[in-house]
């Protein structure tokens, strides 16, 4: 691994506690609260108790993003080693997080120090740090990445599918004209990513007819083609199982990462989400 | 007794006839339902609709005969409801288009306008079928041509043509064998003999009165029938509410008299039968008072009130120019959207599913009440969108759906929906991020993914596709077949569904009717998920009426 480049992230992005200590990653965490009860995404709260508590909570838990002084703390040691940093984080249009980590670096003033918008978010992150991860370990630089990155979001295929619109009509963080969605008749709408915001792409009704149609509309994109690819979901481990045996059967997957989808993000996809991402190299 | 020529108030008097003989028999039209089910209702539909063409002729009352028929035309045009009412509209246009630069009309005339509304009605359907209207106005039309160059009397030649017309709707049911099977003629066919017979009468009543200006002497009582002081100083604004007929038994009961004392309480006033019978049509604001001032000569039966506010859901403005005076009622202000959705549906649930799927506008009406072209249009012109996808959701409004089209500014696609269940279905392939031809065809694939049926109560005993059913028991129809029936609900639906299941299907929704409390209908999804155990069966509230059970399986 290069030794200069060092990413920062935040736990929005759900990487594996595995895989941030194998790639050295700083992970700032966001927050949120039961009631008067607050807690640091993954630190004080695993994704299990979480949606345990979630089931029961009859009101929502809020959540927030880290201060700037969060990510002063987590950039001081890198300063430090003199490393180069780049610090990707959740869509601007989802959180307050990159105008944060934005104040932390004004307030830093140091140079080497990118601070980039995913425009995207959990697994799509995730998707994004694998990518630049490799290339810094296989010796690219800050530029090389960033390059590489601007084109991620034209070779990325990302859908997801919940079980109830409720988290996400209640969490707000779902664009406008999603009327037609027809909360009442047991619709799985299928969403994407498009400039950081939540789109609706189809509407299917049925579960098992959702996974197939996810599977399909990916296919349908990268066709026999290899791609990595990542798939999450939150408390859904039939769902997850299911659509892990479709894309086994259906995509030509360089990688197949299984992942899950943690507390704060979890707070907005309610249990039952289940969601894929694929990208081809350039 | 002959008339060789008529003008525009003479034409008009001849609506007047037509509209008023539709009035008395719409319920015998409505009758001849092919299904034992509550049918669309052709009578009333092909009634409204020249009622329409009526009102906007009395608008443009003229001598030119050119412009009242436009008028009429105009007038159909946007009232149109039903199949036969837009067939009907066709028609009465192919008359503006003939007689577009006459003062006057000579049997020749009324042939090529016969001619020509035929050639248009053919037109506005897709697959014109035999014993229909269509086979009964083709036979009117042959005869106009045959004693056209015989003679020029325009009475002797519409009592011919009504001849040849009633010989051919009483073949419809060699044609059509749905009709023979039910044992009916075909209800338009009909429809178009009575509207024959209505200006027959016209023309016997005009006949009578004198050889030369024996027109206006008709015209002018009609006009009295039809609104005794307000007839010309009508303005376009005046509007009755009610329709209101009853019958009056008495002892000496003098239809003059009632005429003249019921004219002043609206319009549309007809009075036939003797001194002892009499029954009374008129459309009032004060249902009440005219009861009242009947009561004085004897004792009312078979009352019926309609509200047609309420029914047509029709809004009169000024008139416009003769062409269309397109009233849209509240035109939707604000930035446009690319696409908008209207849907037809009737029942509390279905409006609320409808909306929550993205529908703008939800038009009341289904199958025992089909929306006007008009009440479409207004639809259309309120949803703030630039393009507008139109779901009639009844096999029996498309046309007038199709006729809404093309009077509307605004871009309008018509996705043939056939029920309200395709409709819905049509709707998940929604996604308004899309283009409209993009969400045209995606909408087409989503609603023919699902099949449909519907279960509702037999209004007579009938046998079809070698099922029998009694009055009184259900029955389940899919793709306008019946496919089931059984004395009680749970056997009906078992049927329907598993006629309308296959291998691969996964999920049943049953929308269930105003008629059924909703533990009833809990209790028969129940016992259905027990007999289809592999299926996720769906029950949502629909609230329409007629329909026990609307039902799709996919």
């Amino acid at each position: 691994m290069s030794a200069k480049i060092r990413f920062v992230t935040d736990s929005t992005a759900d990487l594996s506690p595995e895989y941030v200590e194998q790639h050295n990653i700083t992970v700032v965490p966001l927050k949120g609260s039961f009631g008067e009860e607050t807690y640091r995404d993954y630190v004080d709260i695993k994704p299990d108790e979480f949606y345990r508590r979630l089931r029961q909570a009859d009101k929502l838990p809020r959540t927030s993003q880290p201060s700037p002084a969060d990510f002063l703390a987590a950039y001081q040691p890198l300063v430090e080693e003199g490393a180069e940093i780049i610090s990707i984080h959740i869509a601007s249009a989802l959180s307050g997080t990159v105008q944060a980590a934005r104040l932390a670096k004004e307030m830093l003033n140091y140079p080497h120090l990118e601070v980039v918008d995913s425009e995207s978010a959990s697994i799509f992150l995730h998707a994004m740090i694998r990518e630049g991860v490799r290339l810094a370990e296989r010796g690219g630089s800050v530029e090389d990445i960033l390059e590489l990155w601007q084109s991620f979001h034209s070779r990325r295929q990302v859908l997801f599918m919940v079980d109830t619109m409720e988290y996400m009509l209640k969490g707000g963080r779902i664009g406008k004209g999603t009327a037609f969605l027809g909360t009442l008749l047991n619709i799985k709408p299928i969403f994407t990513f498009k400039g950081g915001v939540v789109h609706p792409v189809e509407k299917v009704r049925g579960r098992k007819k959702a996974l197939d149609r996810m599977v399909e509309l990916i296919r349908q994109q990268v066709g026999d083609k290899p791609v990595h690819c990542i798939i999450a979901d939150a408390d859904a481990p039939d769902y997850l199982a299911e659509l892990r045996r479709r894309v086994e059967e259906r995509i030509n997957c360089s990688e197949l990462i299984i992942s899950r989808m943690g507390p704060v993000m979890g707070t907005y996809s309610g249990p039952g989400f289940v969601g894929i991402v694929v990208w081809r190299d350039p | 007794m002959r008339i060789h020529s008529f003008n525009g108030r003479e034409l008009y008097a001849m609506l007047v006839g037509s509209a008023n003989m539709l009035a008395d028999r719409k319920n015998e039209i409505d009758a001849l339902n092919v299904f034992p089910v509550p049918d669309g209702d052709t009578g009333t539909n092909m009634y409204y609709t020249l009622l329409e063409g009526m009102r906007e002729a009395r608008r443009k009352l003229n001598d030119n005969i050119g412009l009242v028929a436009q008028a009429a035309a105009g007038g159909c045009l946007l009232g149109a409801r039903g199949n036969s009412g837009v067939i009907l509209s066709q028609i009465v246009a192919g008359f503006a288009d003939v007689l577009a630069d006459r003062e006057r009309a000579t049997l020749k005339d009324v042939a090529a306008a016969f001619r020509r509304g035929l050639e248009k009605a053919t037109q506005a359907i897709t697959n014109p079928v035999e014993g229909t209207i269509i086979t009964v106005c083709r036979e009117l039309v042959e005869s106009f041509a045959d004693t056209m160059g015989r003679s020029r009397d325009l009475v002797r030649a519409t009592v011919l043509a009504h001849r040849r017309a009633l010989r051919a709707l009483h073949q419809t049911p060699e044609m059509l064998p749905v009709l023979k099977e039910a044992g009916v003629v075909d209800a338009g066919g009909q429809g178009l003999v009575v509207i024959l017979e209505g200006f027959i009468k016209a023309l016997r009543d005009a006949a009578l009165a004198k050889e030369v200006e024996l027109f206006e002497v008709a015209a002018e009582q009609q006009r009295q029938f039809v609104s005794s002081s307000t007839a010309m100083a009508f303005d376009g604004e005046l509007e009755y509410t009610y329709c209101t007929e009853f019958i009056l038994s008495g002892n000496q009961i003098s239809l003059e008299t009632l005429r003249r004392e019921l004219g002043p309480y609206g319009d549309c006033l007809m009075v036939v039968g003797n001194d002892r019978l009499a029954k009374v049509h008129i459309h009032t604001n004060h249902p009440g008072l005219v009861m009242e001032c009947c009561l004085k000569y004897g004792s009312l039966e078979e009352i019926c009130i309609d509200n047609m506010e309420r029914q047509a859901g029709r809004q009169h403005g000024a008139a416009g120019q003769p062409v269309l005076p397109v009233d849209a009622g509240p035109i939707a202000s604000g930035p446009l959207k690319p696409l908008g959705i209207v849907a037809v549906g009737q029942g509390e649930g279905i409006e609320i599913i409808f909306k929550s799927m993205g529908a703008d506008q939800v038009v009341r009406g289904g199958q025992t009440m089909n929306p006007s072209a008009q009440d479409l249009l207004k639809a259309i012109e309120a949803t703030p969108a630039e393009t507008v996808i139109l779901l009639p959701n009844n096999k029996n409004i498309i046309l007038a759906a199709e006729q809404a089209r093309s009077l509307a500014v605004k871009e309008v696609l018509v996705l043939p929906s056939c029920s309200v269940v395709e409709g819905i279905n049509a709707l998940v392939g929604l996604n308004p991020d899309d283009d409209p031809a993009v969400n045209y065809a995606r909408m087409q694939e989503t609603m023919r993914a699902v099949s449909c049926g519907e279960v509702t109560l037999a209004v007579r005993d009938s046998s079809v596709n070698g099922i029998a059913v009694l009055k009184g028991q259900f029955m389940a129809l899919a793709s306008g077949e019946m496919v089931a029936a059984a004395p009680e609900l749970e056997q009906v639906l078992e049927q329907l569904l598993a006629y309308l299941a296959g291998p691969e299907t996964e999920l049943a929704t049953l929308y269930f009717g105003a008629g059924l409390a909703e533990a009833e209908a809990r209790s028969i999804q129940e016992y259905l998920q027990g007999v289809f155990p592999e299926m996720e069966i769906e029950l949502h509230y629909g609230g329409q009426p007629v329909y026990h059970f609307l039902v799709s399986v996919e």
